[in-house]
């Protein structure tokens, strides 16, 4: 039951954000509003002392898929594990 | 008795090279310069640039930074924020290219980047590089003070700052795809900065064409200052009477300020600024105030004491 509110509370997060900042908005234009400087150092940390190459194909990707979708995600997977442990529930 | 001292430029006649050697050599500087316009021309189509004396009033007091250098490790961001970046920014066209100057002047004016070679006096200076990030290069520079452009629009008495941006062509330039940067890079200075006989519009270095890894085909350089606050790759300058937010003021103002001017004593919030690593050799030597231009520049910030200068 803890599981499904926690999941419900996502879920609103995500259609809140969708109805606020427009279904579009980018999870990277979320997290640099939220601390533009750690982004950007997490940027150059990547690229510099890892991969450019994995910065350009794997997290700009991910941060461009629109913002509700990473609190609407993370409600699924809450519903899903809740779904599979059914005795606890 | 006569006591006479020696002046700086006198030397011995011994020592003066015969003139059959300087014709000679002024023989070799012509075939060079014939090789040189024959050769292909560099960034995409960039022609050769015009004769440019060396103007020996900016002697940097360093060797020159080998061109391999300064030619591949650079900071350009829309091309991502590693130093590699040289090989992805010759996608950038460089011909034709036009700066529009505008704002706050009696006629704003679109230069083609050949119009500026012809009109502009073009000169060789041999500027030190600061970078904020405790390294440093020295290069030299073809191009032309940044107060004759600004001559030619005439500012209005109410300007006060100058703007530079940087292209933003998301074809070419991956870094653009991140979306929530406050693209275009955007820098700039005081009207009375912009005026100053240091600030220098930048078409070559090396005595070739400026290469799009490092701002290529007109960036700008204010050598007393970080070299973030130089813009590269410039499309448009604007005259305003308001102070602008530039693109790493907006990221992290507080590691990246306005002023920017380089200071060794004041320290960036992640690492000392008292040193610096000298590209090419790797020695580190000690940072000068105002990146050791302060005989042009320190009068410049006489009053602005309440003003975060140096970072």
């Amino acid at each position: 039951m803890v599981l499904k509110v926690i999941a419900l509370l996502f879920f609103s997060a995500a259609l809140l954000l969708a109805l606020i900042f427009g279904h579009a908005w980018p999870l990277g234009a979320m997290l640099f509003s939220v601390n533009a400087a750690a982004l950007n150092m997490l940027q150059a940390g990547v690229q510099r002392h890892v991969s450019a190459g994995l910065w350009d194909s794997l997290f700009v990707p991910l941060l461009s898929v629109p913002a509700w979708t990473a609190p609407a995600a993370i409600g699924a997977m809450l519903v899903l594990i809740a779904a599979l442990r059914p005795g606890r529930d | 008795m006569q006591i006479r001292t020696k002046r700086g430029w006198e030397i011995p006649e011994a020592r003066v090279t015969p003139e059959s050697l300087v014709f000679g050599r002024r023989t070799g500087f012509g075939l060079g310069a014939g090789l040189l316009a024959a050769r292909p021309a560099l960034g995409q189509g960039a022609p050769a640039l015009p004769p440019a004396m060396r103007n020996p009033r900016y002697a940097p007091g360093r060797d020159i930074t080998p061109e391999r250098e300064a030619t591949t490790f650079n900071n350009f961001y829309e091309f991502g924020s590693h130093k590699s970046i040289s090989q992805a920014a010759q996608r950038l066209p460089q011909r034709p290219w036009t700066v529009r100057v505008e704002g706050m002047v009696e006629t704003p004016r679109e230069f083609g980047i050949e119009d500026l070679l012809r009109l502009m006096p073009i000169e060789e200076r041999v500027y030190r590089l600061r970078c904020v990030e405790a390294w440093s290069m020295v290069v030299p520079w073809t191009g032309f003070p940044l107060s004759a452009l600004l001559d030619a629009v005439r500012p209005l008495a109410s300007a006060r700052y100058v703007v530079f941006e940087t292209a933003a062509i998301p074809s070419v330039m991956p870094g653009l795809r991140q979306s929530w940067y406050p693209w275009p890079y955007i820098e700039g200075c005081t009207i009375e900065e912009a005026a100053n006989e240091l600030s220098f519009m930048v078409v070559g270095a090396y005595g070739k064409p400026l290469p799009p890894q490092n701002g290529g085909p007109l960036r700008v350089h204010q050598p007393w200052k970080y070299g973030f606050k130089a813009g590269k790759s410039i499309v448009r300058i604007t005259l305003t009477d308001r102070r602008p937010v530039s693109f790493w003021e907006r990221i992290q103002p507080q590691e990246y300020g306005f002023w920017a001017n380089v200071n060794p004593e004041v320290p960036h919030p992640r690492w000392s600024q008292a040193t610096e690593r000298v590209l090419g050799t790797n020695a580190r030597v000690p940072t000068l105030l105002f990146n050791g231009y302060g005989e042009f520049v320190a009068s410049l910030y006489t009053g602005l004491q309440n003003e975060r200068l140096w970072a």
